[in-house]
């Protein structure tokens, strides 16, 4: 199944291009959202986990922010939105 | 009262007469500072017959509790009736006028009448004198800024208006150094009317005495040590407001086509973008340790201006994106008025309403409207009115024209946040993103648990999220009387630690919310003296119809429903008035 997954937070800002932050992933079905996680974490090279659990980087699913340390093992289904963003605001 | 002198400063432009007056330790006590304490000392002489236009219409510039104590305390507020909407108006700044305001050994300044020529004010090392500004009337705020402190000294702050003011453009903003806005509600044009050009102030009386210097410097070097560790501060610096603009697009927060568009290039016109393609520096304001804010090819730009002057308008070249910025800055328009009521022109050009042809994404039209707004000339003299006037005056349905009580919506869609729709339904002011910004919640940038204040689903719309956003608009409130840089990295057990050491008045984040309350509940008050009324606090259908597509996933807010809510736990009657128990509960009887 597919995975849309926008990668806005600024410190993944070297990884993907400006234009190309929003892409679609396959995952395996019954996939749990630390699944969608780990993936984009080795595609990367870099610990993104590790930000959600510092907060550095907020993951909204399901339209709320999501609380990864309670929430990680949540399943997903076909098409769902993985945001990550800074938690920085606009003025 | 500690932290505060304690005094005011009233001059009458028509005589020239100046007045030093005390503002007592009980209004300071319950109104605190800035935005609420402006509106207290207001009260008793604004009414729904005075035109905001008039010698009467008094105007006044306002400090904090903390301004000059705490980092993120150099912002002021500027007050009166405003011209755009006719109720309450008040906008608040950055830069340097308010601590040098302190300093110069008031906590306020009140202006009233009207000189009979074109004047700026000289506060210097304790002498006050009217200026003439003849031969600065018609030029931008950055001359004009030049110009006055040409004449009056490089230590001078200046705070001025520029060719929009003058004209008595509705939506006119006064500008701090040609760098910081207060944009909103339409004080420049105030100023205009009262041939009031610019303020120029040095301080030399110093800060007042606070209840305990030790813990305060204790205090501010600890909390300095916390925001170098924090790792926001480095991002704020470098991106500032900017960053926002592609996660804003992702979640359907910032607005596209006059509200009417969810997909959009908003990459063509992020920080990134900006960062890669030009030279930026930053700048910042008195008190600052992050320093966030970003001239970009020598145009100072934050992220509301692109959203209104860009995507609202469909212009996503950044080159035309930074002209048109440039010309709300240099002329003295609020840029989010200004966008959206350009882009509500480029709306009705493409309907066939206006002869005018105005089409979206054209720069250089946008340009020369702004220009011609500013000036008054031809079609901008329609739209210097704002959209809630130039749609009556056109004939338009007022579901077409993005406002609420006549402020422009702002670069927040209230279809990305349920909370952000009754937020700018109900603010003091109008469609007003800082009073109750409450998407910094439910994205996870700023809640308040020590308030119950936590992120939960952005299109809820629950008792309990209501709840949770009326307090959330009290600490908001607070937070501009306190007038303490809502994008500071400082939170709410921050601001009680410096209250108390301040003022010596012992304070938790519960009185926060009292605090703002009262002065919520003032406000609304002095609204319906204004003319309120309960209908006004509803949104546009041009901003709450479904989009098709985007990142608000068709979300429109159910705000009959939310209003109800919300009215139920505010005590507020079906006259819109509060309760009275309401009234008598938080104090405020006593002093209207």
């Amino acid at each position: 199944m597919k995975a849309k997954v926008s990668l806005l937070a600024l410190q993944f800002k070297d990884f993907v291009p400006p234009d190309g932050k929003t892409f679609e992933i396959d995952v395996p079905c019954g996939s749990r959202v630390c699944d969608v996680v780990n993936l984009l974490s080795e595609r990367l090279s870099t610990n993104i986990g590790e930000f959600l659990m510092s907060k550095k980087v907020v993951l909204l699913f399901r339209n709320r922010a999501l609380q990864y340390e309670k929430d990680a093992d949540l399943e997903i289904t076909d098409g769902e939105n993985f945001i990550f963003i800074t938690p920085l605001i606009g003025g | 009262m500690k932290g505060y002198h304690g005094k005011l400063l009233e001059i009458d432009l028509t005589n020239g007469n100046t007045t030093f007056r005390e503002i007592t330790d009980e209004y300071l006590k319950h109104f605190t500072g800035g935005a609420s304490l402006a509106a207290i000392l207001l009260y008793s002489r604004l009414d729904k017959d005075l035109d905001p236009f008039s010698s009467n219409a008094p105007i006044i510039f306002c400090t904090g509790p903390l301004t000059g104590f705490s980092p993120f305390s150099g912002r002021h507020v500027v007050a009166g009736k405003s011209p755009l909407t006719e109720l309450w108006g008040e906008t608040t700044m950055g830069g340097f006028f308010g601590v040098e305001l302190k300093r110069f050994g008031i906590d306020a300044l009140i202006i009233t009448g009207k000189a009979p020529k074109p004047v700026y004010l000289s506060l210097k090392n304790g002498t006050i004198e009217i200026k003439d500004a003849t031969h600065l009337w018609g030029k931008s705020t950055t001359e004009t800024t030049f110009s006055i402190k040409n004449e009056i000294g490089k230590g001078t702050r200046v705070i001025c208006i520029g060719p929009a003011g003058e004209k008595l453009v509705r939506f006119a903003s006064i500008m701090d150094e040609g760098h910081r806005a207060a944009g909103r509600t339409g004080m420049g044009a105030v100023m205009g009317a009262k041939n009031l050009k610019g303020v120029a102030i040095s301080g030399d009386k110093g800060l007042p005495e606070v209840a305990d210097q030790r813990r305060l410097k204790e205090l501010y070097s600890a909390t300095l040590e916390k925001i170098s560790a924090n790792p926001g501060r480095e991002l704020w610096h470098t991106y500032g407001t900017l960053m926002y603009t592609t996660q804003g697009y992702e979640i359907g927060d910032t607005p596209a086509k006059y509200f009417q568009e969810g997909v959009f290039p908003a990459f063509k016109i992020s920080g990134e973008s900006m960062l890669e393609k030009y030279d930026v520096k930053n700048e910042g304001c008195a008190l600052c340790p992050v320093i966030c804010g970003h001239r970009v090819r020598g145009v100072k730009m934050e992220y509301e201006s692109v959203g209104a002057l860009g995507s609202t308008c469909m212009i996503f070249d950044l080159d035309a994106l930074l002209d048109a910025t440039q010309v709300c800055n240099e002329m003295g328009l609020d840029t989010i008025s200004a966008g959206v009521t350009v882009a509500f022109a480029m709306y009705l050009s493409e309907k066939g309403i206006l002869k005018d042809k105005i089409q979206w994404g054209d720069g250089k039209a946008c340009v020369s409207l702004l220009e011609k707004i500013a000036l008054r000339e031809e079609i901008g003299d329609l739209f210097a009115e704002g959209t809630m006037r130039a749609a009556m005056k056109l004939g338009i349905p007022s579901d077409e024209a993005a406002n609420v009580k006549g402020l422009e919506v702002p670069m927040h869609d209230p279809r990305a946040f349920s909370m952000q729709a009754i937020s700018y339904a109900t603010s003091v002011r109008g469609a007003c993103h800082m009073r109750s910004d409450y998407f910094t919640v439910d994205i996870a940038a700023a809640p308040i648990p020590e308030l119950g204040i936590t992120p939960s689903d952005r299109f809820e719309e629950s008792e309990q999220k209501v709840k949770m956003m009326v307090v959330h608009q009290n600490v908001k409130e607070m937070w501009n009387a306190a007038l303490i840089c809502m994008l500071g990295i400082f939170d709410i057990n921050d601001y009680c630690g410096f209250h108390t050491v301040v003022t010596g008045i012992e304070t938790k984040p519960a009185d926060i919310s009292l605090y703002g309350e009262r002065s919520y509940i003032l406000k609304r008050l002095l609204n319906l003296k204004l003319g309120m009324t309960k209908d006004q606090e509803r949104l546009p259908k041009v901003v709450t119809t479904p989009l098709k597509r985007g990142g608000t996933g068709g979300f429109s807010p159910n705000l009959e429903k939310t209003l109800q809510l919300y009215y139920k736990i505010r005590k507020i009657g079906d006259n819109g008035y509060p309760l009275k128990e309401k009234i008598e509960e938080l104090g405020i009887d006593q002093f209207i």
